[in-house]
Order: C-alpha cells, then sequence, then structure tokens
C-alpha cells in the first residue's frame, strides 16, 4: 500500500488531480464494501442465523460476502456471532490480531453486545466483544434475524464507503 | 431393584448401604472400586453404561458424586451415590471400569474439587486454566457476577 500512500502527494499538485483522488477514493471504498469477506466464526446459536444468512433464502452472497472464509488471514469482516466465554476470549484476540488490515468487525447477537442473558449471574461469559476487539457494527437480537444481519452489513458497508485515502482511513 | 441392594448387601457384608426417597443407592466411598466392578461384570444384567457422573454440594459438609449406570440387556437404570467430605473430598477414579469415566471425572474435579486417586490425566477441562476456585460449589464467587435487581410485582 506503499503506492497508495504516495499517490495523495503527487496528484494533489497536478491541476485536476483532486477529482482524480476522489474518484481513486470511491473506487477503493466500493471495492472493499463490496466483497467483504467473512471470517467462519459462529460461536453459539447466533451461528444458525449467521449460516441461515449464507443460505438460499436471505443469500449474503448478493452482497459479495458469500466466501466464509475458514482462515482468518484472508478474510477481511469478523462476525462474533455468539457467547465469548473466558476460556476462547484469548482465541477471539488472537484471530483478530492475525487478520490483515482493513478489518471490520460486526458484534452480531446480544451476547457479543454486552453478554446478552448472561449479564447478571454468570461467571465465565465476557460482557460483550468490546472489552476486547474494536467492534465497528452492533447488530441487536437473540438472535438477530438474517435480515438483520444483513441490515448491519449494509450499514457497515455505507461505513466503509465514507472512508478515504487522502485522510489515511 | 430390590435385587440389585440385596445382592449388593450379599457380596459387601461389610459395606453399609441404604437407599434415597427417590431409589438411589449411597455406597460407602472406599469401596466404590469394588462395586462398579462387581456390577460391570459379575452382576446379572450387566451395567455396562456409565450414562452420567455427577456432584450435588451439600453445604456445610457433604458433597455427593452421583453415578448413573444403565443395562443395555436388562433395560434398567440404577442410581448410586457416596457422600464425599466437603474439606477434601476423594474418591477412587472408575476409569478404569468405565472408559467413559474420563472427562466426566474432569468436569467434576474442575467445577465441584473432588479428587478422583488414580485418575490418568485430571486437570481443568471447561473452565480456563488459570481460574481459582470451583465454581459450581455453592459458596463461589466471582466479580463478574452481578446482583439482579429484584423486579417489584404490582397488583394492577
Amino acid at each position: 500500500m506503499a503506492l497508495i500512500n504516495k499517490l495523495p502527494v503527487v496528484l494533489e499538485k497536478i491541476p485536476g488531480g483532486n477529482v482524480l483522488l476522489t474518484s481513486a477514493d470511491t473506487l477503493l471504498s466500493w471495492s472493499r464494501a463490496s466483497s467483504l469477506w467473512p471470517l467462519t466464526f459462529g460461536l453459539a446459536c447466533c451461528a444458525i442465523e449467521m449460516i441461515a444468512t449464507g443460505a438460499a433464502r436471505y443469500d449474503i452472497d448478493r452482497f459479495g460476502s458469500g466466501v466464509f472464509r475458514a482462515s482468518p488471514r484472508q478474510c477481511d469482516l469478523m462476525i462474533i456471532s455468539g457467547t465469548i466465554t473466558e476460556k476462547m476470549s484469548s482465541r477471539v484476540k488472537m484471530l483478530y490480531e492475525q487478520m490483515a488490515e482493513p478489518k471490520y468487525v460486526i458484534a452480531m447477537g446480544n451476547c457479543a453486545i454486552s453478554g446478552g442473558p448472561f449479564v447478571y449471574d454468570c461467571y465465565s461469559v465476557v460482557r460483550g466483544a468490546e472489552l476486547l476487539i474494536p467492534v465497528d457494527v452492533y447488530v441487536p437480537g437473540c438472535p438477530p434475524r438474517p435480515e438483520g444481519l444483513l441490515y448491519g452489513i449494509m450499514k457497515l458497508q455505507d461505513k466503509i464507503m465514507k472512508e478515504s485515502i487522502i485522510k489515511g482511513n | 431393584m430390590a435385587n440389585i441392594i440385596e445382592e449388593l448387601k450379599n457380596k459387601f457384608s461389610g459395606a453399609v448401604l441404604e437407599q434415597d426417597a427417590a431409589g438411589a443407592i449411597f455406597v460407602p466411598a472406599d469401596k466404590i472400586k469394588d462395586i462398579f466392578s462387581f456390577l460391570k461384570l459379575s452382576y446379572g444384567p450387566q451395567f455396562d453404561y456409565l450414562s452420567s457422573l455427577t456432584a450435588v454440594d451439600h453445604l456445610p459438609d457433604i458433597i455427593e458424586v452421583v453415578y448413573h449406570l444403565y443395562s443395555v440387556k436388562g433395560n434398567t437404570t440404577v442410581v448410586i451415590k457416596t457422600k464425599l467430605n466437603r474439606e477434601a473430598p476423594a474418591v477412587a477414579s472408575i476409569t478404569e471400569i468405565y472408559k467413559g469415566a474420563d472427562w466426566f471425572e474432569r468436569e467434576v474435579y474442575d467445577l465441584f474439587g473432588v479428587d478422583f486417586t488414580g485418575h490418568p490425566d485430571l486437570r481443568r477441562i471447561l473452565t480456563p486454566e488459570d481460574c481459582e476456585g470451583y465454581p459450581l460449589r455453592k459458596d463461589y464467587s466471582h466479580p463478574r457476577i452481578m446482583i439482579k435487581p429484584k423486579a417489584e410485582v404490582k397488583n394492577i
């Protein structure tokens, strides 16, 4: 990505260069948003709804995210679907750190947002994924319907479209 | 069921056996291995399947270990319980007799602290490796546990 970093400096000096930059921005953000490859990270019941989202009726493939990769090195979206226990939390962090930039996280379901139904009397549940890794989109529900997860992915796509290489996002 | 009690009493004359209200048989902790190998090998309808091995914490001084045995040929279930001292609960491991008891005993060790002597690999199975204490004991507390505020019941 070194060439991309030097591009704004070069292009700003050329007349008409700014127009080129915003077009390049739009192109890059659009291409990232339209092919978010998720990591297969189903932890509990929300995984079933995530699988249903990937199946034929609610097809996640029309958003470009149909290929769920098993390896964190090959994906750019981590959908944390399910309860995070203390024993699993170190693995969540490890997988997040293994993903390459730019990477995004969706916290799916009440357990990933804040501990869900386990927030009061449980000794082993981490109260929300945000205690471990930075989260971009929260999708509430127990479990959220597949349409809810798709809405979350659409919101994430809007967020990515606002990113810009000029500002270094 | 009465059959089993009679046979056990004949075979292990020194053991004190009594029955629960629900039909569970209480046996002394030091006779566990003998009784189980008798039930698996020598008893009529052989109890060849260990369905479950759990524990119950009775404050202030007893932890009970509960064994559920099932006989495939005889289609009967028998429930066997032992009472252990809560200060240092220890009982012989039955992994040599029932291989399936391996992870059950690891779980009971992890959550209650019962030491199974003779177990091939006794270590924590469900809680993280650095967990201290035994979560399913009734006097266990953890900083994460929040008390849920009691909802007021209003008569509308």
